[in-house]
């Protein structure tokens, strides 16, 4: 009888001990995580969401959301009405994981330097910002796509340009400028910034892109000096 | 102590003698090994989705075999009846329930190693870093929460009468493990008593297994990588692995077979 109340007691002692912890960490999660982390009504948009928002699986819902994401761009039939839903693309990649900020910069560049829809990137820069203030590179972006409005080429490449100085820049920023120097700068820049890139870049596809682009000004015969940028390839 | 070792031994040893579970574990590193495959896709950010989709699989996969060795040493005793012979030998019921225990906890942890070793030789080759705190930590939680579940599964075998039974109960719980901390963010917000205290039933008797998810906050600000939470959390699932281990050893005292 003694045995059995001990024992009784020893497991109520410990589910009670059990409970305050699981109330102290909880807490914390509680404190730790914003309100949208836990499931909310714009969980219920989209089942995946939903099942991500309840077994701690955001991240990688917003991984399969940004392939989506990449298809529909990477769709050529989707140029007719030039990718009209990317914006919604992004914002179902950022309403399941707001803390992916490589799709605010991305989509954002995407749709103010290649789509020329400034409006639609802004209101991606500024989703990324409410859930992300800390992150200033988003400010930079902002930036870049408010002198991209107003015309101003001068001040939103020199925006761009100083995207390119961080190590998470998108691979697209890269592509945007080397298309705006092809038309501003001389054909040496150029393929001397093309050839930058074919070294420094991390995405096969840019460095593909890069070398393509400068076989294609050399096969121009407008470079004053090609060993230049060929020194620069074999770097 | 030797005899709950020799127990463990046993039971570590039975589960990779059988052909299902090896099947489960080669198809779990391949599984992570898909990954690399995965990661084409995802243009820029390879690192992130191998991290993601690795994490996902060694949860996915630690815990079907956890339900497999749970199926697998409940079909043993119930239907070829091995636990008679068990138990005429000089080894106490407590014992045997410790030693299976700690045996199923092997097979999760081996399970759970050579899947993270593939997952950081994937991360390597993608260019991330593979010794990276926070992967390990978040694995290490993953491992922690099928420890906690294998106890709970070990009660749910010596209460169930059937296979069956205990595997349902037990997916039951994986689901709701991860659901009360949300049902109880949303009890507050409607502000119901009667709802609230069910919800606050179920938040603190079952596993709350959303405490040991940090997968999905290797890549966010979180600040619950800080020791003062990894304490209370290895706290938490030591005190109630406990609890749930001392409940199922009384039951298992109790029963006739």
């Amino acid at each position: 009888m003694i045995k059995k109340i001990i024992l009784v007691f020893i497991f109520a002692a410990a589910l009670l001990g059990s409970a305050c912890l699981n109330e102290k960490a909880g807490k914390m999660v509680f404190e730790n995580q914003p309100s949208w982390y836990f499931i909310n009504p714009d969980s219920y948009r989209k089942f995946l969401h939903l099942g991500a928002a309840g077994f701690g699986l955001r991240s990688l819902a917003g991984d399969i959301e940004y392939i989506n994401f990449l298809q529909y761009y990477g769709d050529r039939s989707q140029n007719v009405n030039r990718h009209k839903d990317l914006v919604n693309y992004v914002n179902d990649i950022t309403d399941v994981d707001p803390y992916f900020s490589f799709a605010y910069t991305f989509g954002s560049s995407i749709l103010a330097f290649n789509l020329d829809r400034t409006g639609e990137a802004l209101q991606i820069i500024r989703k990324g910002l409410e859930f992300n203030p800390k992150m200033w590179q988003l400010r930079l972006y902002l930036g870049a796509i408010l002198f991209k409005q107003d015309n101003k080429e001068g001040e939103y490449i020199k925006l761009l340009e100083d995207a390119l100085k961080f190590e998470d820049h998108p691979a697209i920023v890269e592509r945007i400028l080397g298309n705006i120097y092809e038309q501003i700068k001389t054909p040496q820049s150029a393929a001397e910034y093309w050839a930058e890139i074919y070294t420094k870049t991390k995405d096969k596809k840019t460095r593909q892109f890069a070398y393509d682009r400068v076989e294609a000004i050399i096969k121009e015969g407008k470079l004053t000096n090609p060993s230049a940028v060929i020194k620069i390839m074999e770097k | 102590m030797r005899r709950v070792a020799a127990v463990a031994e046993y039971i570590f040893k039975q589960s990779f003698r059988n052909k299902i579970l090896n099947v489960l574990i080669m198809f779990a590193v391949f599984g992570i090994g898909f990954a690399l495959v995965i990661s084409e896709l995802a243009q820029e950010v390879e690192v992130k989705m191998v991290t993601d989709f690795g994490l996902f699989a060694i949860g996915l996969f630690g815990f079907l075999t956890l339900a497999l060795s749970i199926t697998v040493q409940m079909f043993e005793e119930t239907e070829l009846k091995t636990i008679s012979m068990i138990l005429v030998k000089p080894v106490t019921r407590l014992e045997y329930l410790i030693g299976k225990y700690i045996g199923i906890t092997l097979t999760i942890l081996m399970n759970v190693l050579l899947m993270l070793i593939t997952l950081m030789v994937i991360i390597q080759i993608r260019g991330g870093d593979p010794w990276s705190l926070k992967l390990i930590t978040a694995a290490g939680l993953i491992f922690i929460s099928l420890g906690v579940l294998t106890s709970t599964a070990l009660l749910l075998s010596v209460i169930s009468t059937s296979v069956p039974g205990a595997l349902i109960f037990l997916f039951f719980i994986y689901i709701l493990g991860h659901l009360t901390m949300h049902l109880k963010h949303l009890a507050e917000a409607i502000n119901n008593t009667a709802a609230n205290i069910v919800i606050n039933i179920f938040y603190y008797v079952l596993p709350n297994l959303e405490l040991f998810n940090l997968k999905d906050k290797i890549f966010s600000p979180s600040g619950l990588f800080s020791p003062r939470y990894l304490g209370f959390v290895i706290l938490y699932a030591s005190l109630y692995s406990f609890a749930t281990l001392l409940a199922a050893a009384y039951v298992f005292e109790k029963k006739e077979y």
